[in-house]
């Protein structure tokens, strides 16, 4: 509660807009179901926002102390009343010192499933460029490729639909090794990954407890990823005036008192 | 905006938002006609390998496709660490250069929509059109009155801080909308009444409607006696040298119809009661309004002194 009037009274100040170009680093971990370890909070304090899944109710309170202490903006589903029907949910660190905490949303990610994304959006304190950075932990298994598609789709969707100047999905994907970015969003999301040239010493971010890092399958297990956007598609302006003047024009509502 | 910016050659666009350097003239925006255009941010960095088939895309297709190049990946940047907190998963990082710009001053075209008409997306109260299948049309979701539901966009949906107040969430949900569901809590605190509102945007619709009141039968009745009878009730009350257009008749039918006799009997037995009283003119107590729209010719009851 302390994080959220803090955050309450940062938003009177303003961030002056200026063509500076600020740098800010994003991390991302699955836990597992894991305790904060200490390692864990030192990675969390090397960057600018800082990304969890799989966090449990008994994790999230130590998550919330440590983002206290280190003064991290912590935001998760959790908080607001969600109940973590799996036991686990998604959770995001942000440095005061850098970023404003502009506006949080959740997102179911399919009408049945219990999982959400939770995009937050952020002003970046050196410039002002507003960013939404957005977390999720899609469904894993082999078999449920269907599932993990329909929650990829309203994951870039709903993304797309804020205005930003640009956006970061930061995440446990679970997407094999032979699964894509689906062709429509092809064209607006690059993987970090691949952008940054594709290093296959680099591609696995998973490993199973009785292998080794060096393993071969784990180089196909690539389930951690970065999406940043390529384009945004921005309806025509004509467009939407023609909307907007053939609603104010057929607009009556017939009253039944 | 800075300065150095100057509109690229052969753009046709209502709206330029310029800003930051743009050097690549060949992009986006330089063959577009998109009505808004964005030239924000930096020349594209590391990010600079896309294809030139999404260059040729992301210039000459009919989506209007806008550029936004206010974010990149710092190249070398993208890391893995393993053995973090004992999870399986290794925990990645990369670094992001930002540049403000996008929304810099004034709202895209589509945010403003989405504050003027929350809950809407720009594809709401869209008929279907005959170029789309039959398949397409029946997985839509349409209301009564052949129009299509509010299909919001996901992100605009669900659960949202309040814009204006920190750690207070709420619940939006597709049918939130108050041109669309017919519960609106500001028109009932407002009105301090139960409202039931419904939207008609077409002739065929209001067709609907009235046919729909018009054909409440009584018992025994069919709907040529009963609209005869109700013809001839009008038609009687006429003086000789009195006329009457289509469009009138149809709407006395409608009231005949729409208003059981016996309330109008008692209201109007009440109201000339009061005016007895009180010596006044008699005065009707219930006044059917015809409302001419633009597009729709309705009726509309309203509750007052008549007019």
């Amino acid at each position: 509660m302390p994080a959220e009037e803090e955050a309450g009274g940062e938003a009177d100040s303003r961030t002056d807009i200026n063509h500076e170009v600020a740098e800010i680093s994003v991390g991302s971990l699955n836990l597992h179901m894991q305790p904060l370890r200490p390692d864990v909070r030192d990675m969390i304090s090397e960057h600018d926002a800082f990304c969890l899944q799989e966090l449990t109710p008994a994790t999230l309170p130590s998550v919330l102390a440590a983002g206290r202490e280190l003064e991290y903006d912590a935001v998760s589903p959790a908080q607001r009343g969600h109940t973590m029907l799996e036991g686990f949910d998604v959770c995001m660190l942000l440095r005061k010192a850098t970023l404003k905490r502009l506006r949080v949303g959740i997102v179911p990610l399919t009408a049945a499933g219990v999982r959400h994304m939770l995009h937050v959006r952020v002003q970046v304190k050196k410039n002002g460029a507003c960013l939404a950075l957005a977390t999720a932990h899609c469904t894993a298994g082999k078999e449920e490729v269907m599932q993990r598609t329909a929650e990829k789709d309203v994951t870039w969707s709903a993304i797309e639909a804020l205005t930003i100047d640009g956006c970061i999905f930061a995440g446990d994907t679970n997407m094999h090794a032979e699964e894509v970015i689906p062709q429509q969003y092809r064209e607006q999301w690059d993987d970090a990954w691949e952008v940054d040239g594709a290093n296959a010493t680099l591609s696995g971010t998973w490993c199973q407890d009785w292998m080794e890092t060096t393993h071969p399958l784990v180089q196909s297990w690539r389930f951690d990823q970065f999406f940043l956007p390529s384009y945004f598609t921005v309806t025509s302006h004509r467009k939407l005036s023609l909307i907007c003047r053939t609603i104010r024009r057929s607009l009556p509502v017939l009253m039944l008192l | 905006m800075s300065d150095n910016q100057k509109e690229p050659a052969g753009v046709d666009a209502a709206v330029t938002f310029l800003s930051g350097i743009n050097t690549n003239p060949v992009g986006a925006a330089s063959s577009s006609d998109a009505a808004v255009t964005f030239l924000s941010g930096m020349h594209q960095q590391s990010a600079s390998n896309v294809s030139a088939e999404r260059r040729r895309l992301g210039g000459g297709q009919s989506q209007r496709s806008v550029r936004l190049q206010s974010l990149a990946l710092v190249k070398n940047s993208f890391e893995r660490t393993w053995g973090v907190g004992l999870s399986g998963h290794a925990c990645i990082s990369s670094c992001f250069l930002v540049k403000a710009g996008a929304v810099e001053e004034q709202l895209p075209q589509a945010e403003y929509l989405r504050m003027v008409r929350p809950g809407l997306g720009t594809k709401v109260a869209r008929r279907p059109a005959e170029s789309e299948s039959e398949h397409k049309t029946q997985s839509l979701p349409f209301c009564s009155k052949d129009y299509e539901k509010a299909r919001m966009p996901p992100g605009t949906a669900v659960i949202l801080e309040d814009a204006r107040r920190k750690g207070l969430y709420r619940l939006y949900t597709r049918r939130n909308c108050h041109h669309v569901n017919t519960h609106d809590p500001l028109k009932a605190i407002g009105l301090v009444a139960n409202v039931d509102d419904q939207v008609v945007l077409t002739i065929q619709a209001a067709i609907n409607y009235l046919t729909k009141y018009m054909g409440k039968l009584g018992t025994g009745h069919t709907a040529t006696s009963r609209i005869g009878g109700l013809l001839d009730d009008i038609l009687c009350r006429m003086q000789d040298h009195e006329t009457m257009t289509v469009t009138s008749l149809l709407s006395k039918l409608f009231i005949h119809t729409a208003v059981p006799d016996r309330s109008c009997k008692s209201s109007e037995a009440a109201a000339k009661a009061q005016c007895r009283r009180s010596g006044r003119r008699p005065a009707i107590s219930l006044k059917y309004l015809v409302i001419d729209f633009p597009s729709y010719v309705g009726p509309c009851m309203v509750e007052g002194r008549p007019t």
